[in-house]
């Protein structure tokens, strides 16, 4: 029996497009579940490097920043450290983040938080800032309309996050 | 208090890059976050050519050992909207703070917010 695969979006792993006529002993099978192997941990590399570079350069970032800010006065006008235990927490919550959500601009708050920027344009923008105290406070423009408050942070992104920014993106 | 003008422009000088965003020719919100002492620094410009300006700036990070980045400029009156005042103290000279924010922490943010897409900013 033999299965037509159609390649639509995306280039055929070689094992669907190799010569039809090679033959299937021990051998042979050995060699196609062997290459069947590779090419799908190719594949997977390939998608993971794809959604893993946001990540990676807000990660990047985000240590960069508690780099040059973990002591006081880091702006000049007397700016709290950046503490360790919000550099975490930042880190946590950028990692919690739903995949279908872009990535935030990072920045560093003169009172010690770390602030998550959502930035569309002038009137569309949405920030939340931690400070390592299980709290995430958030603030948007959309349009008119202004938004503030905060939340409790738990093990996961309170729904509210969540709610405004599928809002900014929507 | 000294009245301030609301046509006169403000300059808040920048030493840390993550309060702007060169890319998108923008100032982030925390270059307009208060430090714990809730008082913003910023210098009244009215009048000063821009290299007067920027040696301001350049006088300001040679005393804290801080490299001046940018600084964004913002015109009084949208302080006056956003609720907040102005204490020109004048020390040093052309010396003011941005004061009376308020004390939710969230609240404070989308002031400084609200601010920052009124600056302009100025690369160094």
């Amino acid at each position: 029996m033999s299965v037509a695969v159609q390649c639509i979006g995306f280039d055929c792993p070689s094992f669907l497009t190799g010569a039809s006529s090679a033959g299937f002993d021990v051998g042979s099978s050995n060699r196609i579940v062997n290459r069947t192997d590779e090419e799908i941990c190719q594949l997977r590399e390939r998608v993971s490097m794809t959604l893993g570079r946001p990540l990676d350069e807000a990660l990047a970032s985000l240590r960069e920043i508690y780099r040059e800010c973990f002591r006081e006065d880091w702006d000049g006008y007397g700016a709290a450290a950046i503490t360790y235990d919000a550099y975490k927490e930042a880190e946590k919550v950028i990692k919690l983040m739903p995949t279908s959500i872009h990535m935030p601009e990072i920045t560093a708050e003169p009172t010690g938080g770390i602030g998550l920027e959502w930035y569309r344009d002038k009137s569309q923008v949405f920030v939340i800032s931690v400070d390592g105290k299980h709290r995430i406070a958030y603030a948007g423009i959309f349009g008119t309309n202004k938004i503030h408050g905060t939340e409790h942070l738990e093990e996961t992104l309170p729904l509210v996050i969540i709610e405004h920014l599928r809002r900014l993106y929507s | 208090m000294v009245q301030v003008d609301p046509s006169e422009d403000l300059t808040k000088f920048i030493f840390n890059r993550s309060q702007f965003s060169p890319s998108n020719d923008r100032v982030k919100y925390s270059a307009f976050m208060p430090p714990p002492n809730r008082r913003l620094s910023v210098f009244r410009i009215a009048g000063l050519a821009e290299n007067d300006v920027w040696e301001i700036g350049e006088t300001i990070g040679e005393r804290r050992t801080l490299p001046l980045l940018a600084r964004a400029d913002i015109k009084v009156s949208f302080v006056a909207e956003t609720s907040l005042k102005i204490d020109a103290d004048d020390i040093p000279p052309r010396h003011a703070n941005i004061i009376d924010w308020p004390e939710d922490h969230s609240a404070v943010i989308l002031k400084a917010k609200e601010l920052a897409r009124k600056a302009q900013l100025h690369l160094r």
